[in-house]
């Protein structure tokens, strides 16, 4: 019993002072970060990050801005619509760009015609 | 002008359609019909069996909603971004405490004074287009009022347009103009007034295309409290927007756009010509008081005989 523990004992110690002197000696200071690679007994050895780690691979968040067309078959027509003059973006979207009425095809002109229809209030 | 036309009653107002085929007025007709009824099943606020209402009385859960009101919402969640929220949809129980919560010709002439009922605002609106559901908190009801009947006009207008070739056409849905289709060589010929029914309009100008809109406070108007009530709330308040201009009537690239820039006119107030004129929108405003100014490429008006 006592031998075996002795055997344990060593065998810990033994790992304990390899690991040490591979992060101390063998890898050099300016290496000691995550993904370095460390020159070990002529292999080269990667020290992979914990992907659990916080600094995970940075993703550049990119605003979601449908294209116009798209949003339109996601939402659907069973007839046919006039283009949209201001693009569609999915709601709610508070960081979308606001979409500004935009001014008519031909601007009005004055006439001496008769009215067709009135535009009033209904 | 040379034109067939024909007018009925739909969506609560009167429906004018002009197109430049006489012989493809039936049909035009027929298509124009069709696409009101579709949109009213979906967006009236005053039927029981709409699919706008069965949203407004979810209780705050998600309900799957057809294209046709989604592609609404959707249209009412840009306007209210475009205006910086001026015109919000999430106005629905302020017009039903204003009295507004039945067709206008059934709404009481006089009643008790309304509470103020902020709009609680378009952001809260959930719209899930890849779902095909829309959420509402619980206790917010939309009212589509402000963009749905111009939206409308557009849709119909094109599907008008597209029963033949080169038809050119012209729909007036109470008053917001659509055009589709190649028009007449001198443009439509258009009045404007503060009823879309007077008989008199109180300047014409000529219309190649796009949509032309005209908000008032003086039609659907009725009395609360003895005082005078109309329909165009400031979201802010939820209550009338108080009247600096009586009559806002903008031209743009579709009837939905115009009609979103006239409505919010009339809540911006004094600052509306700036605005406007800042968007590049051809408008024509008249005061509380009557006096007229025009902004953008608006035209001088010609008096009629």
């Amino acid at each position: 019993m006592r031998r075996a523990k002795r055997v344990v004992t060593m065998g810990t110690l033994g790992l304990v002072a390899a690991f040490t002197a591979m992060a101390d000696g063998a890898t050099p200071p300016f290496n000691k970060h995550r993904g370095a690679v460390a020159a070990r007994a002529g292999h080269a050895v990667v020290i992979r990050p914990s992907d659990a780690w916080p600094h995970r691979k940075r993703h550049h968040r990119r605003k979601h801005r449908p294209h116009p067309s798209s949003a339109a078959s996601a939402a659907g027509s069973s007839a046919p619509a006039p283009a949209p003059s201001t693009p569609a973006p999915s709601s709610p979207a508070p960081s979308a760009p606001p979409a500004a009425p935009a001014p008519p095809p031909a601007a009005p002109a004055p006439t001496q015609q008769a009215p067709a229809v009135t535009s009033g209030g209904s | 002008l040379t034109a067939a036309r024909s007018s009925w009653r739909a969506l609560g107002t009167t429906a004018e359609l002009l197109v430049t085929d006489p012989g493809a007025l039936v049909a035009a007709r027929r298509a124009v019909e069709a696409e009101l009824a579709e949109i009213d099943r979906a967006c009236s606020r005053f039927r029981d069996d709409s699919e706008l209402t069965r949203l407004n009385l979810a209780g705050g859960k998600p309900v799957e909603v057809g294209p046709l009101l989604a592609e609404a919402i959707d249209v009412a969640l840009r306007a209210a971004r475009a205006t910086g929220g001026l015109v919000d949809p999430t106005l629905g129980a302020a017009m039903d405490e204003i009295g507004y919560d039945r067709d206008f010709d059934e709404i009481a002439a006089d009643g008790p004074a309304p509470r103020a009922l902020a709009a609680p605002g378009f952001g809260c609106v959930r719209l899930d287009p890849r779902r095909s559901t829309v959420q509402l908190p619980p206790g917010v009801r939309l009212d589509l009022g402000a963009t749905a009947k111009a939206w409308a006009a557009d849709r119909a207008a094109a599907r008008a347009a597209a029963v033949t070739p080169e038809l050119g056409v012209l729909l007036s849905l109470g008053g917001d103009l659509a055009m589709a289709g190649p028009g007449p060589d001198a443009g439509w010929p258009v009045g404007v007034a503060d009823d879309h029914a007077a008989e008199r309009a109180s300047a014409t100008v000529a219309l190649a295309g796009g949509g032309l809109a005209t908000s008032s406070t003086t039609v659907r108007a009725w009395r609360r409290d003895g005082r005078p009530v109309h329909h165009i709330l400031d979201p802010a308040t939820g209550l009338p927007a108080p009247v600096v201009w009586r009559t806002v009537s903008v031209a743009a690239a579709t009837c939905v756009d115009a009609n979103t820039a006239a409505t919010a006119a009339i809540v911006r107030g004094e600052d509306a010509p700036e605005w406007l004129e800042g968007l590049g929108l051809p408008a024509r405003l008249v005061s509380a008081g009557g006096e007229v100014a025009t902004v953008a490429a608006w035209p001088a008006e010609v008096a009629l005989a």
